[in-house]
């Protein structure tokens, strides 16, 4: 009875403390908006992100064309919403690529300890060494400008973050006696670090991933700005941002609104990965 | 994008893609008076905007021209050395050339040849050069300087990086007498008489070279209207005039010294800037290669602006013969029908420059309007085209044959999004998927050396038309630019035959033949054909500009 009841109303006063911070409510309105736009993108939007019309070339924001076209008379409004599809996911993907491989990089290092450690700690270190838009540039440029690879770059170059972090929770939750108790009992090693050591190490790559999201996104964006992203004509925010600079003078709308839409993304996340993290650290209770 | 597409693409020598496939020429450099890019030939309307209401004036001497040029300076200036456009622009003030080319008429003048001769296969030319010429240290220009030039520029220690290349199959000089001399050549060398014309292959003084060693690349001595006085890096390179000139080219108006003091060419961090120093009067003179810049520019009515359409092959894409689907005959004829270049011209640059449809634009030498009538826009007929060959409408409105369907890559590096993003929907519009690659140029030319496209991006400027040797010969398939990996004995031939042939008319019947073979073939679709713009303040009058669109300041003088 108890032990059912413990994590539930751990999980209540969670949200309540959630819910008490506004930032974090909004953060999570706008980013709920942003999520719906996204799912449902093909119903949203008015036309086509990449039909282009002649009639229609670097018109100002209208009523058939609420954030104005493009220089290809493309709706900016569309390519906005679609834009947050491949945006978010390229947030959640990369996200959830790091946050897998740090985590089991980190539960490793931390858990087996020493030579494991050694190695693997020297390995994150190293890429820790390079500011991870930059590891994400060498990546893309070795596997060719895409989407997906735009992912993969994105997720390896958050791995050290993660694989830190875990294995510095790893080490102190190891050392816990219900730990060594289930290693007296005869676990396995993999059974100890899934069952014992990981559901007390994920509180923080939860707050890390949460915020990892607005990261990526802006990582994502300003690697499709420099080309090593999304191929056109995918209506990338960044990408957008590319392609409209040059008619900066003619059409504010083209650059404005995807920026807009890259600060609110990135903006929402942050807030609510704050509060998120403000809720599930003790010290930071409001009374 | 016109920047960025001159830059790397337009200048693309190939010399430097071998080396390791950087796109040459030095983005932004010294576009000096014009041009980030080689232009070519005025409209008529050029030439009288220039000269414009104040023709009969009689000119006014002195003043010092401010020209304005953004980008980094140039790696050198040595024309000999550097493949620049800045350095080829400011040289051809510095340094005299043996003949000049009139960009309005395709026709030559002599400059510091008076004449020349040139045997039957084009493998031997004669010059008799001009006497009474001194280069601005002092020693004469004869014979020996000549032969020195062309040594220096085939001599592998001097690392020329577009000299050489434009001076081609070198075997050496032979001085017949104090102003006569010989160059042979192991081929045939139709092409040399443009590349003379051009600044590359002036004439530098040889005890200058000899006395300052490497620091003749910044100490630049010619025998030119102008004479370098300082470089300033990053800020300035100016020049005065050249006192004792008296051996102007029959091709300029006037003869005896410039009418300027001297030129300034003054660094602008970016074309933002450059525009408000124009708009200031800060500067007087400044090349401009985005064309929406430019409409606005032209809509403003207050400044001269001088216009040169490219030469050589427009920015077109080149049909992979090879790989699927564009191996078949009728997928590449059907995209030929589908695309519509003015939509290309209309959408992306706003109209200034012209839609192609050769594999020569109308302003080159062997332009056949016969050949940009093979093509017209015609969708209907690209699916009927299409349905004949076995494509047949699919999912999506993919067509397919055999379950493959007909999707194209197009391969391309940034700055030619706008050539590829309008013409999509043309494509998709007859049921022809196309996927675009923007790479860099590094990864670019090696994708596109190794066939990995459909469709690859690529313009090419030239004053002379066998640049299309470049493009379609297949010995430069492998390591070159004929991407649409066309291998026929018959075109081979006929490259090579126009290339050797010395009489105009024959080659450019040549041209047309050759033309022919590559459009039956569907081996490219010509997209635009590309201009530059040299704007200049009212007041600025009597510049002329080169057979690549670069300025000649000699006839330039400004109305106080």
């Amino acid at each position: 009875m108890r032990q059912m009841t413990a994590p539930l109303s751990r999980l209540t006063s969670f949200f309540r403390e959630l819910g008490k911070r506004r930032g974090a409510m909004v953060g999570l309105a706008v980013f709920l908006m942003l999520v719906a736009m996204a799912v449902l993108a093909p119903r949203v939007a008015p036309y086509s992100p990449n039909a282009q019309s002649m009639e229609r070339i670097l018109s100002a924001p209208n009523r058939d064309n609420l954030f104005g076209t493009d220089q290809y008379g493309r709706d900016i409004f569309s390519r906005v919403i679609w834009g947050a599809r491949l945006s978010l996911r390229v947030g959640f993907v990369s996200v959830a690529i790091a946050a897998c491989v740090g985590t089991l990089v980190g539960l490793l290092a931390g858990y087996y300890g020493s030579r494991v450690d050694a190695v693997i700690m020297a390995l994150t270190d190293i890429l820790l060494a390079f500011p991870s838009i930059l590891l994400a540039m060498a990546i893309v440029a070795v596997l060719g400008p895409s989407l997906v690879n735009l992912m993969i770059a994105v997720g390896i170059g958050a791995i050290p973050t993660y694989a830190r972090v875990v294995r510095a929770s790893t080490l102190s939750a190891k050392e816990l006696q219900y730990v060594e108790a289930a290693r007296a009992m005869g676990c396995s090693n993999a059974r100890v670090m899934i069952r014992h050591v990981l559901p007390n190490v994920v509180a923080p790559v939860i707050v890390l991933s949460t915020l990892g999201v607005a990261g990526a996104i802006l990582t994502a964006s300003g690697l499709s700005f420099i080309g090593l992203g999304a191929q056109p004509p995918t209506p990338e925010w960044g990408a957008m941002l590319a392609e409209g600079r040059t008619y900066i003078q003619d059409g504010w709308w083209i650059t404005t609104f995807p920026g807009v839409a890259i600060m609110l993304a990135v903006l929402s996340v942050n807030m609510f990965g704050d509060g998120l993290r403000d809720a599930l650290d003790p010290r930071l209770r409001t009374r | 994008m016109g920047n960025r597409l001159d830059a790397s693409e337009r200048d693309f020598d190939r010399r430097q893609l071998l080396k390791g496939g950087i796109a040459l020429s030095a983005g932004g450099l010294i576009a000096a008076a014009a041009v980030q890019s080689d232009a070519l030939a005025a409209p008529s309307s050029g030439r009288a905007a220039a000269l414009g209401s104040l023709q009969d004036e009689e000119p006014q001497q002195g003043g010092e021209l401010i020209i304005g040029y953004t980008g980094d300076d140039p790696d050198s200036l040595d024309p000999q050395i550097s493949a620049w456009n800045g350095t080829s622009s400011l040289a051809n003030n510095i340094f005299d050339s043996l003949i000049l080319a009139d960009a309005e008429t395709n026709s030559y003048h002599p400059a510091l040849a008076e004449s020349w001769e040139i045997n039957e296969d084009a493998t031997q030319f004669t010059f008799q050069i001009r006497q009474g010429v001194t280069f601005s240290d002092g020693t004469p220009l004869n014979a020996e300087a000549v032969k020195f030039s062309f040594d220096r520029i085939a001599d592998p220690a001097t690392a020329s990086k577009l000299a050489a290349s434009l001076l081609g199959p070198y075997t050496g000089s032979e001085v017949l007498d104090e102003y006569t001399v010989q160059a042979n050549f192991s081929e045939p060398n139709a092409a040399l008489l443009d590349s003379l014309s051009r600044a590359n292959l002036g004439i530098v003084s040889p005890s200058a070279v000899q006395e300052m060693g490497p620091d003749f690349e910044r100490n630049p001595v010619g025998s030119g209207y102008f004479i370098f006085e300082e470089w300033v890096a990053n800020q300035h390179i100016k020049l005065v005039r050249n006192p004792d000139y008296a051996w102007a080219s029959s091709m300029f108006t006037h003869d005896g010294p410039a009418h300027l003091d001297g030129l300034l060419y003054q660094a602008v961090p970016d074309l933002t800037a450059a525009l408000a120093a124009l708009d200031q009067e800060e500067i007087h003179v400044l090349g401009v290669a985005d064309y929406r810049q430019l409409k606005t520019l032209q809509e403003s009515e207050r400044y001269n602006i001088l216009t040169y359409d490219y030469r050589g092959f427009p920015s077109s894409y080149l049909m992979n013969t090879e790989k699927a689907p564009t191996n078949d005959i009728a997928v590449r004829q059907a995209i030929l029908h589908a695309i519509n270049p003015d939509v290309v011209v209309q959408i992306s640059f706003a109209g200034v420059p012209g839609a192609a449809s050769a594999p020569l634009t109308s302003k080159s030498l062997g332009f056949d309007p016969g050949v940009a009538e093979m093509y017209p826009y015609d969708p209907d007929k690209a699916r009927q085209i299409l349905d004949d060959a076995g494509w047949l409408v699919g999912d999506g409105g993919v067509r397919e044959k055999d379950g493959e369907r007909l999707s194209v890559i197009f391969i391309g590096s940034a700055g030619w999004e706008p050539y590829a993003i309008p013409v999509q929907p043309l494509l998709s519009e007859v049921g022809i998927e196309m996927e675009i690659r923007i790479l860099t140029s590094a990864a670019r030319a090696a994708a596109n050396i190794a066939g990995e496209h459909n469709l690859a991006g690529l313009g090419f400027s030239s004053s002379d038309p066998s640049v299309l040797t470049n493009l379609f010969h297949s010995k430069n398939i492998e390591n070159g630019f004929a991407w649409s990996r066309f291998n026929d004995p018959t075109l081979d031939d006929l490259l090579v035959a126009a290339q050797g042939e010395p009489d105009i008319d024959a080659r450019v019947e040549l041209y047309r033949q050759i033309q022919t073979i590559i459009m039956e073939n569907a081996l490219c679709v010509p997209l635009v054909e590309g201009l530059s713009a040299t704007v200049m303040q009212p007041n600025v009058q009597g510049v002329t500009l080169d057979t690549r669109g670069f300025p000649y300041f000699f006839d330039a003088w400004m109305k106080s």
